[in-house]
């Protein structure tokens, strides 16, 4: 028997895929000028058809989703209901697809201060992003599983992208080692779910709203057995590992601080995104209470705020600084995740967003100090640079003060809405952990602000001149943003709330 | 329900005590030497006929060959996708014939890709 298929809903995946098979080919079969300015003997793209192309895919499938969906207000399932396509969704995959425009821009400066070859590296964003948008429209198992791995693969190839850099390659073996350790752990909790719909109900399915509902009865009736209590842990902790939750987060600042630098900041915001919109889809609303995982998230919660937050605090290099931040602000992402209201939901939605582009201004003050041949990475790199080039410097100010939460940025209106959404639904002392850990936050994050303006340059440091417009634009638009959100944030946490209320509803 | 796993514990006690009989029997009549105080002929590998090879058996093997495997992987997963679909091919009809052209075409892009980047040559 054939499904039934729709793949009008699928358009945006299957943009970005034909983006990322066309980036191949061009790479492969456009004449190209061998460049001679290039010491490893890569052929570069001068015209910069790669960057274009990517940046087409990405741009059309964004657009398909702000415009092309139709009036359609509900939830539309196709492919037998392993794929739906609903306003949460969309929301969330706008944020993952601004986060990859962002990087794209970025990584194009940083490959050509690298002399790096484009296509593959492009190809495999793409491919990236695909799982991303297949994550978020996952309503089955076996096709967060699929998402997952799609979005994971490429990344690991991504990590190691300087091949020839020792730590470059450490971050990608750690990555693929420990990361396709949490998904064989995942996919354990998914298998012993499935063994329990099929005989709770007698029909063995992989769908998750099926799941969720066989659970809460279960639960309700006092029936629940252990194996699923084990399945529901093991299931969580495959994303958490995702997140970089503690104590799931051993990997990331190796990863991060050995990866591109363009890459690492991607990954540190949409991943991140994805992931909690996941755990929303699967965990929120009272199956966490029924699979016992609220205490755990809580704890989880508390520990990845506190420690990301303390271990931020000692590091010299602005990569593992920024590295634990992220393991900090995913700490932020998952109170919200527990107060799963719509308004919980909704204020996930706007902090991935206001993280997104606070931190994607960071990344790119440093692609933007970097040059061919040095990469800006410690404190010690940036010492005077806020007063030879001031509105870089205050660029890194601003996004200081957002990741911060210091209003009226966009970080503040965050991590307001998630602490509001906590104390609604009386996770008190959560707030008060996370209000004390943002506290310890400032001193880290006002450290390369310290170093940029109240520090001498050591003499013969120059300007940095020359850079690609691409890094220029990725720069501008993430602090535009940034400010604008905080400065104008209604229009966009009502945009939020909406998109949240069709995931709360359809529960 | 749990009587059928009996077999299962029988085997295991039955392998855990023939370990334990072998070895007490030995160690009760086997006459007990340190190690230094042996002569040559007991530190041989016992009833193995020639002593041990001494060279170091791991070589590095050169990348190209993880490249041909890679692509014959990706020919090989092709192979078995085909054979449900060959088993099939009259109910699927038109819908499995393009199904499987999509798939094949995406393939052949790949192994295009692969050819044009130079990983076919053996170098």
């Amino acid at each position: 028997m054939i499904p039934s298929m729709d793949f009008g809903l699928m358009v945006p995946e299957l943009l970005l895929i034909a983006a990322g098979i066309v980036v191949l080919l061009a790479d492969a079969f456009l004449p190209r000028e061998a460049g001679k300015d290039d010491p490893r003997g890569d052929v570069n793209d001068p015209r910069g058809i790669n960057l274009g192309i990517t940046l087409v895919g990405l741009l059309a499938a964004g657009a398909f989703i702000a415009f092309g969906r139709g009036d359609v207000t509900g939830a539309q399932e196709t492919f037998e209901g392993l794929f739906i396509v609903d306003r949460f969704g969309d929301a969330f995959k706008m944020v993952a697809l601004l986060g990859t425009i962002l990087g794209v821009l970025l990584s194009d400066g940083w490959l050509r201060n690298q002399r790096l070859p484009t296509g593959a590296f492009y190809a495999l964003i793409l491919f990236a992003t695909t799982g991303m948008l297949y994550l978020l429209s996952a309503t089955d198992m076996v096709m967060v599983f699929v998402g997952l791995e799609l979005m994971s693969i490429p990344l690991y190839c991504l990590a190691a992208a300087l091949r020839w850099e020792d730590r470059s390659v450490e971050a990608g073996v750690k990555y693929l080692v420990l990361g396709s350790f949490a998904t064989a752990v995942m996919l354990m909790g998914f298998a012993l779910l499935y063994g329990f719909v099929g005989i709770y109900t007698g029909e063995a399915t992989t769908r998750l709203d099926a799941v969720v509902t066989a659970v809460n009865a279960a639960s309700a009736a006092g029936e629940l057995p252990g194996f699923a209590l084990l399945g529901g842990v093991l299931a969580m902790i495959g994303l958490l590992f995702k997140m970089s939750a503690v104590p799931f987060h051993m990997w990331t600042p190796d990863v991060y601080e050995g990866s591109p630098t363009s890459i690492t900041a991607w990954m540190s915001v949409s991943v991140k995104a994805v992931t909690a919109a996941v755990l929303l889809r699967i965990f929120g609303g009272e199956v966490l209470d029924a699979l016992h995982l609220e205490g755990i998230l809580w704890v989880v919660a508390a520990l990845t705020m506190f420690l990301g937050n303390t271990m931020a605090l000692t590091q010299d290099n602005v990569k593992r600084m920024l590295a634990y931040s992220s393991v900090a602000h995913g700490g932020y992402m998952l109170v919200g995740v527990l107060a799963a209201s719509s308004a919980g939901s909704a204020a996930v939605l706007f902090y991935a967003a206001a993280y997104t582009f606070g931190n994607m201004a960071a990344f790119a003050v440093l692609i933007y100090l970097s040059r061919v041949g040095y990469e800006v990475e410690t404190f010690d790199d940036l010492k005077g640079l806020g007063t030879k080039m001031p509105l870089v410097g205050a660029v890194m100010g601003i996004s200081m003060l957002s990741l911060m939460g210091i209003p009226p940025l966009a970080g503040f209106f965050g991590k307001f809405a998630i602490f509001r959404a906590a104390v609604t639904e009386g996770y008190v002392w959560l707030t008060v952990i996370g209000l004390l850990t943002s506290a310890i936050s400032v001193a880290y994050y006002l450290r390369p602000i310290v170093v940029m303006f109240m520090s001498d340059a050591p003499a013969g440091t120059a300007k940095a001149t020359g850079q690609a417009w691409t890094v220029r634009v990725a720069l501008v638009a993430a602090v535009l943003v940034t400010v604008g959100l905080g400065l104008m944030p209604g229009g966009t946490l009502d945009w939020a709330l909406e998109s949240a209320q069709a995931l709360v509803a359809g529960r | 329900m749990t009587a059928q796993y009996l077999p299962v514990l029988m085997i295991t006690l039955g392998a855990l005590g023939f370990m334990a009989v072998m070895l007490g029997i030995n160690s009760l009549l086997g006459t007990k030497r340190k190690h230094e105080q042996m002569p040559k002929i007991m530190l041989e590998p016992f009833e193995c006929g020639s002593p041990p090879l001494q060279t170091d058996n791991r070589r590095r093997t050169a990348v190209k060959y993880y490249l041909v495997a890679i692509l014959f992987v990706m020919f090989d997963l092709e192979t078995v996708l085909l054979y449900p679909w060959a088993v099939l091919y009259k109910e699927l009809g038109l819908f499995g014939l393009v199904e499987l052209l999509v798939f094949m075409i995406s393939l052949v892009v790949g192994l295009a890709y692969a050819w044009r980047k130079g990983a076919l040559e053996w170098r």
